[in-house]
């Protein structure tokens, strides 16, 4: 099933929304399978589950931990038990669950986005009437995380060469570390960011107020239908759950 | 026909006790490939920064003197209305670079240009088939190599087809062929009437040019 972006953009919205705004167990389970399922739609069946695993199993630590703290800073309710000043209740449980599949929930429905080329988000957004200008900053934004992924990386890959390993650092001379390599990066990021403008300003960036596009999207009317949907459901939640 | 000149330029850049150039003077004609030449530090890219714009828009220094781009005061314009004119090239292809698919980054100059999506198209097309390399239509501007990158930004520059191109070692890092199908281009767009900076290193490239500009001889 292949939706257009406005359409996952609008599920994704809908869904992160309802979760924010209802602290329930239950609505937090079927927004977290409706995460999935959707995911399990959008591409064939074995990619989606592979992305899934692929960027859950790095975030079981830090779920973890959201329960934790959820858990034991949550008061109300009967005491399941209690260690030392901390008592673990059943509202700090559940609270703790909620928050926990929250999260979870919104790195599953991210993922419907995670693929898509940013031309294609500006669509969208010219679509909804955004200033060009505006989307373009979204998308440079995204393109721009992985470069400065790429060159931390570089940087690690030099201070390897010369002999430092990280991870085999104390956490004083790793945070040492991590100022030796940030300024170098930090700088040339800025002196990019100045060329990248003039260069963007020089392939006719804001020449004219309007632009053409080499692609223009769509509504199918699967999304025309699916959209009405969601304002109708979300509409109903929101009045009457 | 002059497309371009320089007149009584002078310029430093900020902070720095030297002048690169005290009195440059020079003009381009429509269809002239002038090769720039020079030592390191010489002011070769300099120069070209001069000619876009960059220079003292983005990179500060003193500069006075004349840049006339077709009879018309560059110093008055912005850099979008620079562009109309002049392309550059930059040495480091990641400065050009924004989108994360070749397919976009090709028509991003075309579609400010408001092009019809139609003639993009056919250019994209026409110039991918050119250069051979159509399979990286739709790859990953990020995962590119240095030379592949080259390529992208010079096929970009040649879509949105200025007056005059700027560029700055842009045969480092290519493949034979490759150079070989550049120069052929640049030859044939000459012909046309467009006008080429070509900054290279290399004696191998003065057959092109009928105009050589070299830096090592300004009094500095």
């Amino acid at each position: 099933m292949k939706l257009n972006l406005r359409t996952l953009l609008i599920l994704v919205i809908a869904i992160t929304s309802l979760s924010v705004i209802y602290q329930d167990l239950k609505i937090q389970v079927t927004l977290l399978v409706l995460s999935i399922s959707l995911n399990f739609l959008s591409k064939n069946f074995r990619r989606s589950f592979q992305r899934i695993y692929s960027r859950l199993k790095k975030m079981p630590k830090l779920i973890f931990t959201i329960f934790i703290f959820q858990t034991l800073f949550r008061k109300g309710g009967k005491e399941v038990f209690a260690i030392w000043k901390f008592s673990c209740t059943t509202e700090g449980l559940s609270y703790g669950a909620i928050a926990s599949i929250r999260f979870t929930m919104i790195i599953v429905i991210a993922g419907l986005l995670f693929d898509i080329p940013s031309s294609k988000f500006m669509i969208a957004f010219r679509k909804w009437k955004f200033p060009y200008e505006i989307s373009f900053l979204v998308a440079s934004v995204i393109h721009f995380i992985p470069l400065m992924g790429k060159e931390i990386l570089h940087s690690r890959e030099a201070l390897y060469l010369k002999g430092i390993e990280i991870e085999n650092l104390t956490m004083r001379n790793r945070i040492k570390a991590f100022i030796t390599l940030i300024f170098p990066i930090l700088a040339r990021s800025i002196i990019r960011v100045k060329y990248m403008a003039a260069s963007l300003e020089l392939r006719g960036f804001r020449l004219f107020k309007n632009r053409t596009y080499l692609h223009d999207n769509y509504l199918s009317k699967l999304d025309v239908l699916i959209q009405i949907l969601v304002g109708i459901i979300f509409t109903t939640c929101v009045i009457f759950l | 026909m002059k497309v371009l000149e320089l007149k009584h330029v002078r310029f430093r850049y900020k902070n720095r006790g030297n002048y690169i150039f005290k009195d440059l003077n020079l003009s381009a004609d429509s269809g002239d490939i002038i090769l720039v030449k020079g030592a390191s530090g010489k002011g070769k890219t300099s120069l070209l920064n001069i000619i876009c714009g960059i220079i003292p828009r983005i990179i500060d220094g003193d500069l006075s003197g004349e840049v006339l781009l077709q009879q018309r005061d560059q110093s008055i314009m912005n850099l979008p209305e620079i562009s109309t004119y002049v392309s550059i090239m930059m040495q480091l292809p990641d400065y050009q670079l924004f989108f994360p698919i070749v397919e976009e980054e090709l028509a991003f100059g075309a579609e400010n240009m408001k092009i019809p999506p139609q003639k993009i198209e056919q250019k994209i097309q026409e110039i991918l088939q050119y250069f051979s390399i159509e399979n990286l239509r739709y790859c990953e501007t990020n995962s590119l190599s240095f030379g592949q990158k080259k390529m992208i930004i010079l096929s970009a520059l040649f879509i949105l087809s200025p007056q005059i191109f700027l560029l700055d070692e842009p045969f480092n890092g290519l493949q034979e062929n490759q150079i070989d199908k550049i120069i052929s281009r640049i030859k044939n767009y000459a012909s046309e009437g467009k006008t080429f900076f070509i900054v290279e290193h290399f004696d191998r490239f003065c057959g092109i040019a009928n105009k050589e500009i070299n830096l090592d001889s300004y009094e500095k």
